[in-house]
This record gives structure tokens, C-alpha cells and sequence, in this order.
């Protein structure tokens, strides 16, 4: 399969700053794998050290949020947009 | 690294910080960012979804980012940073603002007081989340 993913501001590498880049996944925790392997600074911004997605970090198929569905073994079609987003907080 | 921001622009960013006043306002910032620049095109107020305490604490909830994502991207335009205010208090960011926040937005924080007096700064997050580095506000002037 080949979904799209929307990469925000902050995970775009310098020399390469696509909004929106295809993947070659089956999951979407593949499709953010493969992201992380494109652009270092994606692994860290995403996922904690157990490979959790962190708090704060919100990842959709199209309008539905992963944890609602089955996290990052959510299966994608080709059709799918997954799309990558924070939850900002602060005081 | 700077953020250009129109004064009309900023001038919505203190009126929201106003109207929540005591509490927290927040919102996203839409527009480009490059090399370190953020040119700030467009503020999209958003609702503080901070369950308690929202005179000193805001949230910003994952379908809301999402909105102003999609909302970015229409526009061919990104979510650059987001804003939020500090009541009572300085616009320096808190110790909350280091621990939840993301590195490369910009933050622009508005102190506001009780008299509606507000001053408002720019700050982005170090990418090891250790500390915020204050970025040049450059306010363009709105055209006649």
C-alpha cells in the first residue's frame, strides 16, 4: 500500500520540506517508521523509548485517531491520509 | 530567527488574551516558516481545553490542531506556531509551557493584566525541549 502522510513543520527535514510524502506501509506504524528512517528527527519527536507514541502526539487516518483504532497496527490503504499532529499544552 | 507578524494580527492575539481574561486564551499561528523565520499570516483563536485550572493552564486538543492543519494546508500555508497567554503574569514561558511544548513552532505568549495592559513576546522551544530561546517579534505595520 501507499498512503500519504502529512509531515507538520517541525518533522520536515531542511533538504526536503514536502508537506505530504507517500509511503510505502501497511500499518501506520510502518508508514511512521519509514518516515523516521527518511528524516532522523522524526523518531524522536514521535515516539518514546519503549516505540510508544508519546502523549502528545496525535497521528489520524484520514479524520480518525489511531488510538481509537488499533494504534500503529492500523492497517492503510492507498486511499488513506495519515496525517501527524500535537496536542499543545502549557501554562 | 525572527517572527513578522502584522500589528492587525497581533492586535486580535491581545483582544482574545483580553476577553479570556482571567483565564488562559490560545490559538494557532498560520503562515510560513523557513530557515528559522516564521512569517505569521494568520491567527485562528482556538478554546482552551484545559479541564481545571485555565487561569494558568491551557490545552489545545488533538482534533483542534487537526482542523488548523487541514485549515493550513487548504490555504497552501502551514501551522507555524501557536499563541497563548499568560494572565497576571509575564510572557516568559513557564515551566509547563518547556515540559508540553513542541521544538521548531513558535510560541507567542501575551502577559495580560487586570487593566487589559498586554505585552506580548516570541519564543521557540530548543530541540532537546531543555529551554526556549526568545525570538525577535517584528511587527509589520498594517497597510493605510
Amino acid at each position: 500500500m501507499s498512503p500519504l502522510v502529512s509531515i507538520p513543520a517541525p518533522l520536515r527535514a531542511d533538504d526536503d520540506p514536502a508537506r505530504v510524502v507517500t509511503v510505502s506501509a501497511e500499518t501506520v506504524g510502518e508508514a511512521l517508521a519509514t518516515l523516521a528512517r527518511q528524516r532522523p528527527r522524526v523518531e524522536s519527536y514521535l515516539f518514546d523509548r519503549e516505540g510508544n507514541l508519546r502523549a502528545f502526539v496525535n497521528v489520524f487516518v484520514n479524520s480518525d485517531d489511531v488510538r481509537a483504532l488499533d494504534g500503529l497496527a492500523t492497517r492503510v490503504s492507498d486511499r488513506d491520509e495519515i496525517v501527524i499532529v500535537p496536542t499543545i499544552a502549557g501554562g | 530567527m525572527n517572527v513578522s507578524i502584522d500589528g492587525s494580527i497581533l492586535s486580535v492575539i491581545q483582544d482574545h488574551a483580553r476577553t479570556t481574561y482571567p483565564e488562559e486564551c490560545c490559538g494557532a499561528l498560520i503562515g510560513v516558516a523557513d530557515a528559522g523565520r516564521h512569517r505569521v499570516l494568520d491567527a485562528i483563536a482556538l478554546e482552551n481545553e484545559a479541564p481545571t485550572g485555565r487561569e494558568h493552564a491551557f490545552v489545545i486538543s488533538a482534533q483542534q490542531s487537526l482542523a488548523c492543519s487541514r485549515l493550513a494546508a487548504k490555504l497552501g500555508l502551514d501551522v507555524v506556531g501557536f499563541y497563548h497567554s499568560h494572565p497576571d503574569h509575564s510572557p516568559v514561558p513557564s515551566q509547563r509551557d518547556r515540559e508540553l511544548g513542541w521544538p521548531s513552532y513558535c510560541f507567542v505568549i501575551t502577559g495580560i493584566d487586570r487593566d487589559g495592559v498586554a505585552a506580548t513576546r516570541a519564543w521557540q522551544l530548543h530541540n532537546d525541549g531543555s529551554h526556549f530561546t526568545e525570538l525577535s517579534l517584528d511587527i509589520v505595520p498594517d497597510a493605510p
